[in-house]
């Protein structure tokens, strides 16, 4: 897969910049998601990935705690990279973590994956974070209009080696087959209900069957669910992201299905580990839990007091 | 411009209706423009006689039950135009409000005792009066305080009714506690008597308690009580005021009652939970993890002020009946197969 003309030097500048968690120009991101875009939009909605890889869940804009991940999991493109969402809203740093990872994509698209999460949409940035940080950052919303003109593009799911089936959220009650999604016509906003809403919202749950997501979107899916899915469409595992899991990783559903998480102490207060997912080149997997990054500089944790009443 | 206009359109954003708004004269308006009836109830609790003041629309339907708890200091109809908004989109639902004891038009023998205990008994005799056998669907709302008062009833109600949703307006057990002392300032710092209503409704604007006029018009005036004051005893100095019908600094010693072990409370309600907040800084520890674990649904109202009910009632219905319509129970095999919206 080539991609016209992108310039390897600027881009390598962009990610060292990036590195420094120091943003690039509103113009630089511009070019960027035109690149971006170029490449994402030839990826399928069950983007096809070879191990080795390593797999990580949410990161929500702590950009400090990425640096780490990279750390622990080894350099890109050293080692290759499956995202499964969540890259923005909630933590300070979603302008510059999401830049980077769309760099580190559009730099070396076969050795990193990212997949869309809940999160990366119009309407959930605008509340929980990201849109706001654009205009601080910025002084106006056209960062945030490129970035989320390009999460249309990002692809849902993602299959490792036939094997393992990776996704932000979960199954969906409309889907039974990896070629159903296939067929889904992803590029819009996501949708408030339906399939390709339900990839990005369902959690596994410990009843059968399918039940109402206490989230508001989405379904829950029992061990009955799950297995007949993997058993349907020839898989070993359902790696997904999306909820909070105290030590980072956590199995579920007699190992159908794994949660990943990859933001240590979420949202700065929440105490939990993050992991990834190491697969080696006999799929062979093997988990890392890493602990915050040690922050330097950072804003202080002071949440002004509400103006409550009774 | 002046300062008030200044704020009022800092508030609004520049929002072309503020001229309208200004050119009101905050007259108060009556209940039975968001209500069919009222209706006084009592009820015989040998520990405290109460006669409660209630609201209601849709009485005769089978619908869904809509059950209102406000807050502290407020009343029933702090909910009105929320009320009336759900009733109007939601044809066969009842709807229900009330105002809480030493609240608004509530008659007890027992004002100030607002333990979370006596709350949610009051609560639940209320309940159970009008609606003792009944297998509708029943969505419980509180504000604030009322937040902490639904929780709790409902905690006591899951096992006996089966179809129940809570949905709780802008309350968090750690920030709550966090912002006592803010709050005791704020009852400090606000005028303790009025001339007028329509000055009480304005200052309710004026302060940013209430940013929506409408809201505030009805939601004010059973707030505050009307009494005769001397300014130095004789007849002819006589002058009427209205002060506040409820004393919230009197309730000071039950404030950590309400809030304590709310976090793991409503997480821990086995029925759907609606969790609405003006902003998501507000969400504690366990509330975090519980919604980034997919426990309950979060909404968030970033343009609002505390009375989320009164400052945007219109969003806040849809929110609501959504809420209610989603957790009826699930056909599933209307949802398989079905496509993607376009």
């Amino acid at each position: 897969m080539e991609v016209a003309q992108v310039d390897f030097g600027l881009l390598d500048e962009w990610i060292s910049q990036l590195f420094e968690c120091k943003q690039i120009s509103e113009a630089n991101v511009k070019k960027l998601c035109e690149k971006a875009k170029e490449v994402l939009m030839l990826e399928s909605n069950v983007q096809p990935v070879k191990c080795p890889v390593t797999v990580c869940g949410d990161i929500h804009g702590q950009f400090h705690d990425l640096a780490e991940l990279f750390k622990i999991g080894g350099n890109s493109p050293d080692t290759n990279y499956l995202f499964m969402g969540d890259y923005v809203d909630r933590g300070y740093y979603s302008v510059e973590t999401v830049t980077l990872l769309v760099a580190m994509k559009v730099r070396y698209p076969e050795r990193i994956t990212i997949l869309r999460g809940n999160h990366e949409s119009r309407q959930i940035t605008q509340v929980y974070g990201f849109y706001d940080e654009c205009l601080r950052k910025y002084g106006n919303a056209e960062v945030w209009k490129q970035f989320t003109d390009l999460f249309d593009y990002f692809p849902l799911t993602a299959l490792i080696e036939d094997q393992i089936f990776c996704l932000h959220g979960g199954l969906s009650p409309s889907i039974d087959t990896l070629d159903h999604i296939r067929s889904l016509d992803r590029v819009q906003e996501v949708p408030h209900e339906g399939p390709m809403c339900d990839l990005l919202w369902s959690d596994p749950d410990d009843r059968c069957g399918w039940g109402i997501s206490p989230r508001g979107a989405g379904y829950t899916f029992g061990q009955d669910i799950s297995e007949s899915f993997n058993h349907k469409n020839g898989l070993s595992l359902i790696a997904r992201a999306h909820q909070l899991v105290m030590e980072g990783y956590n199995w579920c559903q007699d190992k159908n299905v794994v949660t990943i998480f990859s933001a240590p102490n979420y949202c700065y207060r929440c105490g939990n580990q993050a992991a990834i997912m190491e697969i080696d080149e006999n799929m062979k997997y093997t988990f890392l839990q890493f602990d915050p990054a040690p922050r330097r500089g950072e804003p202080h944790v002071s949440r002004r007091t509400p103006d409550y009443f009774l | 411009m002046n300062l008030y206009e200044k704020i009022l359109k800092q508030k609004f954003n520049g929002d072309s209706n503020i001229p309208n708004t200004l050119k009101q004269n905050f007259q108060p308006s009556s209940w039975k423009g968001y209500f069919e009836e009222q209706r006084t109830i009592e009820i015989d609790d040998p520990d405290s006689k109460i006669s409660f003041k209630v609201y209601l629309s849709g009485v005769e339907n089978n619908g869904t039950i809509y059950y209102f708890h406000h807050g502290a200091g407020l009343s029933a109809l702090s909910f009105g135009v929320l009320a009336k908004y759900i009733y109007e989109k939601d044809k066969t639902s009842t709807i229900l409000c009330f105002d809480g004891r030493g609240h608004g038009l509530t008659e007890s023998s027992d004002d100030e005792n607002l333990s979370l205990e006596r709350l949610v008994l009051d609560a639940k005799n209320l309940f159970l009066k009008l609606f003792e056998n009944t297998k509708r669907q029943i969505i419980f709302v509180g504000h604030s305080m009322g937040g902490a008062v639904v929780v709790n009833l409902s905690l006591e109600l899951q096992q006996t009714y089966k179809s129940i949703g809570v949905a709780v307006i802008d309350v968090v057990e750690e920030t709550a506690i966090q912002s006592f002392f803010h709050i005791e300032s704020t009852l400090l710092l606000r005028p303790d008597r009025f001339d007028s209503l329509p000055s009480a409704i304005k200052y309710s604007v004026k302060s940013g308690a209430t940013s929506n006029v409408e809201s505030a018009c009805v939601s004010v005036p059973p707030t505050l009580v009307l009494v005769k004051s001397d300014v130095d005893g004789s007849v002819e100095t006589q002058k009427e005021k209205y002060v506040w019908r409820t004393d919230v600094m009197k309730s000071r010693k039950y404030w950590i009652g309400w809030y304590t072990d709310l976090s793991k409370r409503f997480l821990s309600l086995k029925t759907s939970k609606l969790l609405v907040l003006a902003g998501t800084g507000r969400l504690d520890k366990e509330l975090m993890i519980g919604q980034m674990q997919g426990k309950f649904q979060l909404k968030l109202f970033p343009g609002c002020g505390h009375n989320i009910q009164e400052d945007n009632p219109s969003d806040l219905s849809e929110c609501i009946i959504e809420f209610a319509i989603r957790n009826r129970p699930l056909d599933i095999n209307s949802i398989r197969h079905q496509k993607d919206p376009k």
